[in-house]
């Protein structure tokens, strides 16, 4: 983001303005966070305006570096907190998880019964996130999902490279054992032999 | 699957992200060149995490820009989790001193309690008790308030003297009695006064000031830790009642 450091400043001076310059950037990838990792739409807009207020009161503590992480770290906390409270009700509505058309471009159109099919995946695919543990999730959702770095990861868990690798291992040898028990869902170049 | 297969296989995450050193990547496909089951599991995770790349980035569905600033935390909400453990500890500590409490002053903690006791049954507490009380805790801790001051206590003449009614009155009691008064009497010499002429039913003279010096401590201990123990629950319940106002919005 352009000025992105002059906008910080601003907003640790009490600049609102600025401030939602920084949230217009980034709520795309908070949301998708908070959608990932509560498996409800619902609370993940919970999560994403509450962890914007957190960030809010908290940014003249911000001390430079990777904003973006330190962003997705309050999300990822807000995130437990919830689940920790039992906020969140794992539902994902189909109908309304409506793809980003700025996201990645598909490679060819893609036909109707191909977007059906690619929403029940989606939403097997949530329902197997949501069977991991809270520190897996966040691994796989962050690297495998958002394409993050495993030293970005690292920094948006609080965690070492190592426990990162470690996590997202084991995160993906779960996901894979669910998705064997729901194969005939996959289309044929993501079938797993059972 | 054995270890040897754990071991490989655990190295074929790192490996689908280019994350192994020359030596571990070389070791793990000269393995992998000589081993279907690891090839076939290194196929399914490569299935899972191509999956994963596909799942659409969604868009937000509303924006979430501030619309007035929000109100500033409570300084002490940030130690909300801290102030949790502490009172964890603290109920912890307090647990383990009203152990030790029991355990090591019992007897003594069990003396103080008969003569209590002793006092209590006598009916309405008089003078004398209220002098036993001052004698048992003679340096002025937790009966003090119960004690009547020296100034208030009756002259010894005038004490009234019952005897139908047995008082315990150990001879350190004259000898406070005596000594507030200001009569300078030796207790030891002096013969028991009516009211307070029964005999000491427990424990001698000597035992009670070292039972109060040991209980005291206990006590203390107790009610300090308790007192922090309410301070810490009460913050750490503002807090959560204020995060939850704060975050309902």
């Amino acid at each position: 983001m352009d000025n992105e450091t002059a906008f910080i400043q601003r907003s640790q001076k009490g600049d609102l303005d600025a401030f939602n310059q920084l949230v217009l950037h980034y709520q795309g990838q908070v949301y998708n966070l908070a959608l990932r990792m509560l498996g409800s739409q619902a609370a993940a807009a919970e999560a994403s305006q509450e962890a914007f207020i957190s960030a809010y009161q908290a940014i003249r503590g911000f001390r430079g570096g990777n904003l973006r992480a330190w962003l997705l770290r309050i999300t990822a906390n807000t995130c437990k907190d919830m689940l920790r409270s039992a906020r969140a009700r794992p539902s994902v509505s189909l109908e309304s998880l409506e793809p980003n058309p700025e996201a990645t471009p598909r490679s060819r159109a893609e036909s109707p019964e191909e977007h059906v099919l690619r929403s029940e995946l989606g939403a097997d695919i949530q329902r197997g996130l949501d069977s991991l543990s809270r520190e897996q999730r966040l691994a796989v959702v962050l690297v495998d999902i958002q394409g993050f770095s495993y030293e970005e990861a690292a920094q948006v868990m609080g965690a070492s490279v190592g426990t990162v690798k470690s996590r997202l291992s084991r995160a993906r040898e779960n996901l894979r054992d669910f998705l064997r028990r729901h194969s005939e869902l996959l289309p044929s170049q993501f079938r797993l032999d059972g | 699957m054995n270890n040897g297969h754990r071991r490989w296989r655990a190295r074929l995450s790192a490996h689908l992200d280019g994350r192994l050193s020359p030596g571990e990547r070389n070791a793990l496909e000269a393995h992998l060149a000589g081993c279907e089951p690891c090839r076939k599991e290194l196929a399914e995770l490569t299935s899972v995490v191509a999956l994963l790349h596909s799942m659409p980035q969604v868009a937000a569905p509303r924006s979430f820009t501030l619309r007035q600033t929000p109100a500033p935390h409570p300084w002490w909400l940030r130690y909300e989790a801290p102030l949790r453990y502490a009172s964890a500890a603290t109920v912890v500590l307090l647990v383990a001193v009203v152990a030790g409490d029991l355990l090591f002053s019992g007897p003594t903690l069990q003396n103080d309690l008969g003569l209590m006791d002793g006092a209590g049954a006598q009916g309405a507490p008089g003078p004398q008790r209220e002098a036993q009380r001052s004698t048992a805790d003679d340096s002025g801790a937790a009966f003090t308030n119960l004690a009547t001051p020296a100034a208030a206590l009756p002259d010894s003449a005038a004490l009234p003297a019952p005897t139908s009614s047995p008082a315990p009155s150990p001879a350190e009691t004259q000898k406070s009695l005596a000594s507030a008064t200001g009569e300078g009497q030796a207790p030891s010499s002096e013969p028991p006064q009516e009211s307070l002429a029964a005999p000491a039913p427990t424990a001698p003279t000597e035992s009670e000031e070292p039972t109060a010096g040991r209980l005291r401590p206990w006590l203390w201990a107790e009610a300090a830790l308790a007192t922090v123990f309410g301070l810490l629950l009460t913050l750490a319940l503002l807090g959560r009642r204020a995060r939850r106002r704060l975050s309902a919005r």
